[in-house]
């Protein structure tokens, strides 16, 4: 089981690494976004930095969005999924493959985009608080991830793909967005209630705990009957 | 086709009937609220229409996991039709429940964990439609799995209620004045009477249209290419 989530993942980090199209253009994307924001929440010369958590993970979602829609392109040119599975992958070991790429991607394009927003809206964060950010993102990350997983094999013969991804995609990470929000703003403020913070970081816990479970089980029962 | 049966024709009967006494009694038998003043009177279908929406989320779950499972189309009719009645009636209860928040909150919306599970439900939920409706070939499957999350999405949010703060009155139906109580509780089953109703009439909807696309194709068999 673990070697073949090892094999997925090393064979999706050695065709991305070849081509750096996802993560190039994610990666840039995500750097535009935040440029956008900075310039649209103004107040005197300086942007407001109240916003910077919302800022945050609103352009990690965009991003992110965009890096997922093409997350099983290379599965769907000549029938690579089915190719997959019929050597014996198991579906929840290719879904926690997949799971770990778009986790190792999502942490390197959250990265680019917390650096940018600690640029442009000069935020100031100690050391346990950038550690405590980099968890929350984290696990953000995680439950964005295996919801993008599911649904992009659940789409993965649908016509208008990249449209109907991003639409379902969006009302879905809703809880992680606002948990995420709520927990990177508490980050922010000078006085920090960590047992409130505690309990942000459990619910996302919570959210990534089912969402795991829930796309390991759907995966087999979606990519079998599609492909 | 196959007229409707006597039990559905009397079932929605019922429920027009129970709905407008409802309706009336809301209006002129159950005592004004002290502080609400005639702007309380959205309570008695708004909590209905959100206790609507709940009763479709097992019944979702049921038809969704039962589908994926077994790929019997009537499990699939099921979660559909479930998936229609909760759009309807969430979109019910997030329209009276504004125009009450605005009353008694001053603001139309807050982020209160009812408010926001209610909200993310029925957006995954008309999402679920526009994907299944523009899906193809795989619409059923995606349709059925896509219920799933967003029952699951929905319990998860409702669940995280202990953390979030909640403005949302609690279960008041307790406290309520007796004429009130009673109006109600007519009014709950005169929804709970549309509910039934509605499915039954939508499920027989959805076998119609499953069976003409059976024959459709079968005719299309039988022509010569």
């Amino acid at each position: 089981m673990i070697r073949q989530v090892l094999a997925v993942l090393r064979k999706d980090l050695r065709a991305e690494w070849r081509s750096r199209e996802v993560l190039i253009t994610s990666l840039f994307f995500g750097f535009t976004v935040v440029l956008v924001f900075s310039f649209s929440f103004f107040r005197g010369d300086a942007p407001l930095s109240v916003v910077g958590a919302g800022i945050l993970w609103v352009s990690v979602a965009f991003a992110g969005n965009l890096a997922l829609s093409r997350l099983f392109d290379r599965e769907r040119v000549n029938d690579g999924l089915k190719g997959l599975l019929l050597i014996g992958v198991k579906p929840e070991a290719l879904f926690l493959g997949k799971l770990v790429g778009v986790v190792l991607l999502m942490s390197l394009l959250q990265t680019v985009v917390t650096a940018s927003v600690v640029f442009f809206f000069s935020l100031s964060l100690s050391a346990l608080r950038v550690a405590a950010l980099g968890g929350t993102l984290f696990l953000g990350a995680v439950g964005y991830g295996a919801l993008g997983v599911i649904l992009n094999a659940l789409l993965l013969d649908s016509r208008g793909r990249d449209v109907l991804f991003s639409v379902v995609l969006v009302p879905l990470v809703l809880p992680v967005l606002i948990i995420g929000v709520k927990a990177s703003t508490a980050l922010l403020e000078p006085e920090l209630e960590w047992t409130q913070f505690a309990a942000w970081l459990r619910a996302l816990a919570a959210f990534d705990l089912v969402f795991c479970t829930a796309g390991a089980w759907l995966f087999g029962p979606v990519t079998i009957e599609s492909s | 086709m196959k007229k409707n049966p006597i039990a559905l024709s009397l079932l929605s009967v019922s429920a027009a009937a129970v709905l407008a006494v409802g309706a009336w009694m809301a209006f002129f038998y159950a005592a004004e609220e002290a502080k609400m003043g005639f702007v309380q009177k959205i309570f008695y279908f708004h909590v209905p229409s959100a206790w609507m929406m709940l009763l479709s989320v097992p019944l979702m779950a049921v038809g969704a996991v039962g589908y994926l499972r077994t790929r019997r189309p009537a499990f699939d009719r099921l979660a559909d039709s479930a998936v229609e009645l909760a759009i309807l009636f969430g979109a019910l209860a997030l329209i009276t429940g504004p125009l009450w928040g605005r009353k008694a909150w001053g603001v139309y919306w807050v982020w209160d964990v009812r408010l926001t599970s209610s909200l993310v439900l029925v957006l995954t939920l008309v999402a679920c439609k526009i994907v299944r409706s523009y899906a193809g070939p795989s619409a059923r499957q995606v349709g059925a799995a896509l219920s799933l999350l967003a029952v699951l999405n929905a319990v998860f949010v409702w669940v995280s209620v202990d953390i979030w703060r909640g403005t949302h009155p609690p279960k008041l139906v307790q406290t309520l004045e007796p004429s009130m109580k009673l109006t109600f509780w007519i009014c709950v089953l005169g929804f709970h009477l549309a509910y039934g109703s509605l499915l039954w009439t939508r499920l027989r909807l959805a076998r119609l249209e499953d069976d003409l696309e059976a024959l459709e194709i079968e005719r299309l068999e039988e022509q010569p290419t």
